[in-house]
């Protein structure tokens, strides 16, 4: 493949999940300014690397799934600063969303993150628990226990102890 | 109730539409940048240790220790800190006394010995105590959103469709945090809430109070603006807190409420301030092809969130090689392209009006044809301030090519002359 042509493609592939990725990597970590800085780093070394990656199917999963593992150092380096230069920042984006799904917004931020993300990876994105664990590098039982804890949390976070949550099957 | 993967979709959803990729140029920049502060690092680094060893004396020892007079001057490090952006000389201004917020509608009497300094975040204040620079308490007054129905309605929780608040919401962190409730001589309820932001027994402390924005009577006002509180975010040492909690609990308590905060009050208009997190951003469509072959581009200020305030500034239309935009470096303009009225500025004043996001707009629109050039085409506005905005995401429609030996023109069809 050309160098041009190349670099064309990559700019397309950029333009056509930048916006996806950063959604769920905002319900990931919680926050935009964080989900835009890990998907653009995810992106970076995506660059880098396009020569081979423009081969695989879906080089999008290749991006999520650095993406992350970057949100969970940037969050052991965010908790490791004082958590107040998060705070005092700049107030966080509001997603143009109802109030019902901001509550669900707060209920998943309480949630550690590493919950967060088997959430995001079964009920958004649709992987079986064997996919999270290979995505994640984490033994099934892991992945189906954290499932289990957060969708406990979810439940409590949200009052609803009937909450639907619809088991996805791959 | 919808399933969670429903909801989930929503929520991402919402926030995709959010996100504005940068230029794929700014990763590059990015790239570089991260390697010059590498340099940098590594520079200081290896400059710390030789000094260091100056100092200790050991290596100075072995050649011979230098004459009395002047300290030598630390290896230069011109080369890498002219590659990164140098820290602004001005420091913003420390106001005394009174402090008016127009747009955030307060007004806060600063006790003996506080200041305050202006961020760059226009909707927050930082506030000191004692000498400053010096001051071991640190302070941040600035407007916030929140879902705590202990400050907040059910009624207006629920009519809140949170489109493009600016004031962000505080659920996440506080919510479910236990606090003193407390009811302020004027009515208002105010949270205190020992946050625990900082940890390490460091006393840190969050006042929340209730501070609904009022809009004028019959504008299309967003049910979220009910949902607004004045925060003051505190952190101490240990030695002050005791000392100044009672002088930040009688600011809690007084902060006044002005214009927007108040029932029936006219809108204020202050400046508006302009890019992506600003109250005005440039108007949609941005970009648009006509029948007849040309691209209409439209280029101004729209109010993001409908708070009322007064725009005044110059905006640049910039049509520039997309590729070329990438390939520049930080701090560089790419060529204009041979395109007539190219890099024009126009000058716009006006109010934008308190409303729903994108009710108030200013703007001017330019039509561009005859184009027989490349079609790797960016269209930049550039602000006074320096803001840059790609048009149409960095992807907008070409005119079309009607004569080669033609030139490409600019013309302003609308807009304030």
């Amino acid at each position: 493949m050309a160098e041009a042509q190349r670099a064309a493609t990559f700019e397309e592939f950029y333009r056509a999940c930048f916006d996806r990725l950063v959604g769920q990597l905002a319900l990931v970590t919680g926050s935009m300014a964080e989900a835009e800085d890990v998907v653009q780093e995810a992106f970076l070394r995506a660059a880098a690397h396009w020569p081979s990656l423009c081969h695989y199917d879906v080089p999008e999963q290749w991006v999520r799934r650095v993406a992350l593992r970057l949100a969970i150092n940037q969050f052991r380096r965010a908790r490791r600063r004082a958590a107040a230069l998060v705070r005092l920042g700049p107030a966080p984006v509001t997603p143009p969303a109802s109030a019902d799904a901001l509550v669900l917004d707060a209920a998943l931020r309480t949630l550690p993150i590493r919950h967060r993300q088997v959430v995001v990876l079964h009920y958004l994105l649709g992987l079986s628990v064997e996919e999270i664990g290979r995505e994640l590098v984490l033994p099934v039982g892991t992945v189906k226990s954290q499932l289990h804890r957060a969708r406990q949390a979810l439940a409590r976070q949200l009052a609803e102890p009937s909450l639907e949550v619809n088991h996805r099957h791959a | 109730m919808r399933d969670l993967p429903e909801r989930l979709e929503e929520l991402a959803s919402a926030y995709a539409q959010l996100a504005s990729p940068p230029a794929p140029g700014e990763l590059r920049r990015r790239h570089q940048r991260r390697q010059r502060v590498t340099v940098a690092a590594w520079l200081t680094f290896a400059a710390v240790l030789l000094v260091g060893a100056v100092v200790a004396g050991g290596w100075v020892g072995a050649v011979g220790r230098p004459a009395p007079g002047p300290a030598a001057a630390p290896p230069s490090t011109k080369a890498t800190t002219k590659a990164t952006t140098p820290p602004s000389s001005t420091r913003p201004p420390r106001l005394t006394g009174t402090v008016t917020r127009p747009q955030e509608g307060y007004r806060l009497n600063l006790p003996a010995g506080w200041h305050a300094v202006e961020l760059s975040d226009p909707k927050q204040l930082a506030l000191g105590y004692g000498k400053p620079g010096k001051s071991a308490v640190e302070v941040y007054v600035r407007t916030a959103l929140t879902l705590d129905p202990r400050l907040t309605s059910a009624t207006d929780r629920k009519a809140a469709v949170l489109a493009s608040s600016p004031w962000g919401p505080e659920t996440e962190t506080f919510a479910n945090k236990p606090a003193t409730r407390g009811t302020r001589p004027d009515g208002r309820r105010f949270l205190t809430i020992d946050a625990d932001l900082v940890g390490g027994g460091m006393p840190d402390r969050l006042y929340q109070i209730a501070w609904p924005y009022h809009c004028a009577p019959g504008s299309a006002c967003p049910a979220f603006t009910r949902l607004r509180v004045l925060e003051f975010v505190a952190i101490s040492s240990k030695d002050q807190w005791a000392e100044v909690r009672p002088m930040l609990e009688r600011m809690v308590a007084n902060v006044q409420p002005i214009g927007n905060a108040l029932d029936g009050s006219d809108p204020t208009h202050p400046p508006c301030t302009y890019g992506r997190n600003g109250d005005v951003t440039n108007p949609h469509p941005a970009a648009k092809a006509t029948s007849d072959g040309g691209v209409l581009l439209q280029v101004g200020a729209a109010s993001r969130a409908g708070l009322p305030c007064h725009f005044h500034g110059e905006l640049t239309l910039r049509l520039v090689d997309r590729l070329a935009a990438a390939r520049t470096t930080l701090g560089r303009q790419p060529p204009l392209l041979p395109v007539r009225n190219n890099g024009a500025t126009v000058a716009l004043d006006g109010d934008l009006p308190e409303g729903s996001a994108g009710s108030g707009v200013l703007a001017v629109v330019w039509k561009w044809t005859n184009w027989c050039g490349s079609k790797q085409v960016s269209a930049q506005v550039v602000s006074s301030g320096g803001d840059i905005t790609d048009l149409g995401n960095g992807r907008i429609p070409l005119p079309r090519c009607t004569d080669r030996a033609a030139p490409s023109i600019l013309t302003r069809v609308k807009g304030p002359g």
